[in-house]
């Protein structure tokens, strides 16, 4: 498990704000640091050799995403209260489970081929040839859980 | 490449991001801290899929665009349930949001 200084520092980043977005108390702050997770895992993406990747991660998630929590935010409010109790078991299980994860990729035949860098056209040329029928369902699934929020709503407010 | 790491460094960073999501998951009793929860173990996934991706091929990258855009989703519906359940019920508690059932 080796990595220059660079990657470690964005893993102690990445890490560090992760676990502010969680233990903060004030949710304008636990906002600020997703923020900070997101774009640093974007950093990740652009320093393997994927920016079309990263600049989605940084549009989407670390803009469209986090606006959309903000929004939230203002509109409920702070009403956060530490839950009493039952973050000792929720420490240990994930432990364990990181625990379990590193061992098992150790175990495991994962082997350490170079990084390759692929250009933009490979990414496209896979795209159309591949994947682009998963578009097509992908716009049904969107369409179809937007009308069932919908739905929801609208029957909320009929029985109410 | 800027980050020098083998796969193993990139799987250790995946793992703990989601053992931090699960963590957060099962202690946290405020909705958006535990969307914040389910955004981090989507992005432990996110991760797992790009390494294996720079290794062999490009198509993990593009599952992750898929995965972005339905994460992008998930929360845009789950904020949207959030705030009717807020306006309705003046509190967000997310063991009583079974009352959303008609």
């Amino acid at each position: 498990m080796t990595g220059n200084v660079y990657f470690w520092i964005i893993y102690a980043i990445i890490i560090f704000s992760a676990i502010i977005a969680l233990e903060a108390s004030s949710l304008l702050w636990a906002a600020i640091s997703f923020v900070v997770l997101l774009s640093e895992i974007a950093i990740v993406y652009f320093g393997l050799n994927m920016p079309i990747l990263g600049g989605i991660q940084l549009a989407i998630y670390a803009g469209g995403v986090t606006i959309l929590v903000l929004f939230a935010i203002m509109m409920i409010g702070e009403s956060y209260k530490k839950p009493p109790g039952k973050a000792v078991r929720a420490i240990v299980l994930s432990l364990l489970l990181l625990i379990l994860g590193v061992t098992v990729s150790f175990l495991s035949a994962i082997d350490t081929l170079p990084f390759k860098t692929y250009p933009t056209e490979v990414l496209g040329t896979v795209f159309v040839e591949k994947y682009s029928f998963f578009t097509i369902i992908l716009g049904f699934i969107v369409a179809a859980i937007l009308y069932m929020a919908n739905a929801i709503i609208t029957k909320k407010r009929e029985a109410g | 490449m800027l980050l020098e790491a083998d796969v193993h460094a990139y799987l250790f960073l995946s793992f703990s991001l989601l053992a931090v999501g699960v963590y957060g998951l099962l202690s946290r009793k405020s909705v958006i801290r535990m969307l914040f929860a389910v955004e981090m173990i989507i992005n432990a996934a996110n991760i797992n899929f790009v390494i294996f991706s720079a290794q062999r091929n490009v198509d993990g990258e593009i599952f992750t665009f898929f995965t972005i855009g339905l994460a992008a989703l998930e929360a845009a519906v789950g904020l949207a349930i959030v705030i009717v359940f807020y306006k309705r019920f003046g509190e967000v508690i997310p063991s009583k949001i079974r009352n959303l059932r008609w």
